[in-house]
Order: C-alpha cells, then structure tokens, then sequence
C-alpha cells in the first residue's frame, strides 16, 4: 500500500521555535478546543486545551503558481511524527469524506485525479491513482475546509 | 440579495503586463484547451485555442495563516469583466464547487464549508450569508481547489 508522510520534523521544530512561515509570519500561537484541530506532525487530534500552532504552509519544494499556501495546525510541544504503518491514523478517519489530488514530479495538479473519497477508500484511490507512472504523489485535504492534511507517497 | 465578484480589472490589467503574482513570479503563459480553464475576471471558459495565463494568486487582503494561496487562470487578453446578481457561467461548469464562509477578519468560519451541486450555489450562498459572523464566501473547484469567485452579499 502507499505511504502516508506526515510534514518532516525540522520543518515543524522550526515553527516551534518561532521560525517564518510561508508568508513569513511568526506561528500563531493557540488552545485548542479538541474538535478538529488535527497536528499535521504526529497526525492526532490536538487534545483540548493543549497548545498548537498555525501557520500558513506551502506543501511544495519549489514556488510556481501551483504551489498552494493554506493554513495548518501542528503541536506547539514536542510531538512524535507519524510512523507510516499501512492505515490511516484514527484522527484521519473523523472526518466524513477528504479531497485527494494527484501531482506530476514537476508539483502540478494532474486534472482529473481529484476525488472526494472516504476515509476508509483514500489509501486505495490513492494506490489506483500511482499506477498512472506520471502521478508522483497525492495531497489530502479537507474536502470542506481545504486544509492540507497529508501527502501519500508511493509504495 | 448575493452578488458574484470577479477579480479587480486593476489587478487583472497588472498580471496581463507581466506584473508578479503572490509568489513575485511573472504570470505563464499557455494555451487554452477549452475544457476546464475558467477566466476568473469574465467568469467564462477561456475558449480554446485562446491564450490565458496561469499564476499564484492570493484572494485576501492581508497576509496571514487562513490567506491561501493558489492557481488560476486568466484571459490573457483583454475580457470584459464578469460578476454580478445572475449566476456566471464558471459556476456551471462543473457538477458541483465547494463554498466557504469567511468572517470580516478573512478567517475561515468553520462548520460552513461543504461541497455543493451546481444548481444549489445561489440558496446555499444566501443561507451562509444570513449566518452572524459571515462576511463573504469563497467559491472553489471542489475537485481541485482552486479559486473561482467569491459571493458577497447585497445590502
């Protein structure tokens, strides 16, 4: 099955110690009321009343006009990143349905593999999609809010 | 009452010069296939053949974690601007779009988000409208993403 990669742990420790995000703003600093504020690091629900961060995030190497800027939320502590062990974490199931998209090497959208899919059919849309050779990986959003959650790699 | 708003004809006017989008980059240039290329200033289909131009845009005033960034297209050359109180044809090319709500402080306004059939946008826009608390609303492809329009209401 493919891979989920949650975002790498430099980048996320950065923020922590109050480095630029993609607009170049300092993180925000917030509590969380334990509904939906999923740590975009460890990939669990951020416990109430617990600290987080948001900040504007470009889940891109490169800046080209497909390049996407939205918010996230990460931990403001220290966190365990995700080990990616074939399933979708249980705070990846709480939403109803999420958005994946497929991008060529080159980062842009490949039109057409855009699909609203449940929780329980992401990582094997996700599958049919890499067995075009042009998709080199899959974003998930929220497919209400847009919110980039995680990128699936292939196997 | 809602209206549709397009893109400033200042600011469209700027991107056709080859001024820099909100990464600072130069506005491509390409050619329109005729299939799934809205103009976000006429809010008609770039027709195929015709020339657009793709480019990172930034539907916000200011810049914070909620201010996203992403694609779109634009006639490259010069159109007349769309919007108004009657449904442009942008919003009825696909099967259905996603809407948000933002509050004045251009934050999203969580629990308004949802994907909607084509034919229900203009009832589903003057629901969220009437909501405490939701300034305007964003219209976006709900397969891909990427900015259309947005809804504002009409005192």
């Amino acid at each position: 099955m493919p891979r989920l990669t949650a975002l790498p742990t430099a980048l996320v420790t950065a923020w922590r110690a109050g480095a630029p995000d993609a607009h170049g703003l300092p993180p925000e600093r917030h509590v969380s009321d334990g509904t939906g504020n999923r740590c975009r690091h460890c990939l669990r629900l951020i416990p109430e009343g617990t600290d987080f961060l948001i900040v504007a995030h470009r889940p891109f190497d490169h800046l080209h006009a497909y390049a996407e800027v939205g918010p996230v939320f990460v931990c403001a502590d220290d966190c365990a990143r995700h080990a990616d062990d074939g399933r979708l974490p249980p705070a990846m199931t709480s939403a109803p349905d999420y958005l994946i998209k497929g991008y060529a090497a080159d980062e842009r959208i490949v039109y057409g593999t855009g699909q609203i899919v449940a929780p329980d059919a992401m990582l094997g849309a996700a599958e049919a999609l890499f067995a075009d050779p042009q998709i080199a990986f899959v974003h998930i959003r929220s497919a209400r809010n847009n919110c980039y959650q995680a990128r699936i790699d292939r196997a | 009452m809602i209206r549709y708003t397009a893109l400033p004809t200042d600011q469209v006017d700027a991107y056709r010069r080859g001024g820099p989008d909100a990464f600072g980059n130069a506005p491509e240039r390409a050619v329109s296939d005729g299939q799934g290329n809205p103009c976000r200033h006429c809010l008609r289909e770039v027709p195929a053949g015709a020339r657009m131009l793709i480019l990172a845009h930034k539907p916000f005033v200011g810049t914070h974690p909620y201010a996203e960034v992403g694609p779109i297209f634009l006639c490259a050359d010069a159109c007349q601007a769309g919007g108004g109180i009657e449904v442009p044809e942008v919003l009825t090319t696909s099967p259905d779009y996603l809407i948000k709500g933002y509050g004045p402080d251009d934050r999203i306004v969580y629990g308004t988000g949802a994907v909607i059939p084509a034919p229900d946008i203009a009832a589903r826009a003057a629901l969220l409208l009437a909501q405490p608390g939701v300034a305007y609303l964003h219209v976006r492809s709900a397969r891909n993403n990427c900015y259309q329009l947005r809804i504002d209401p009409v005192a």
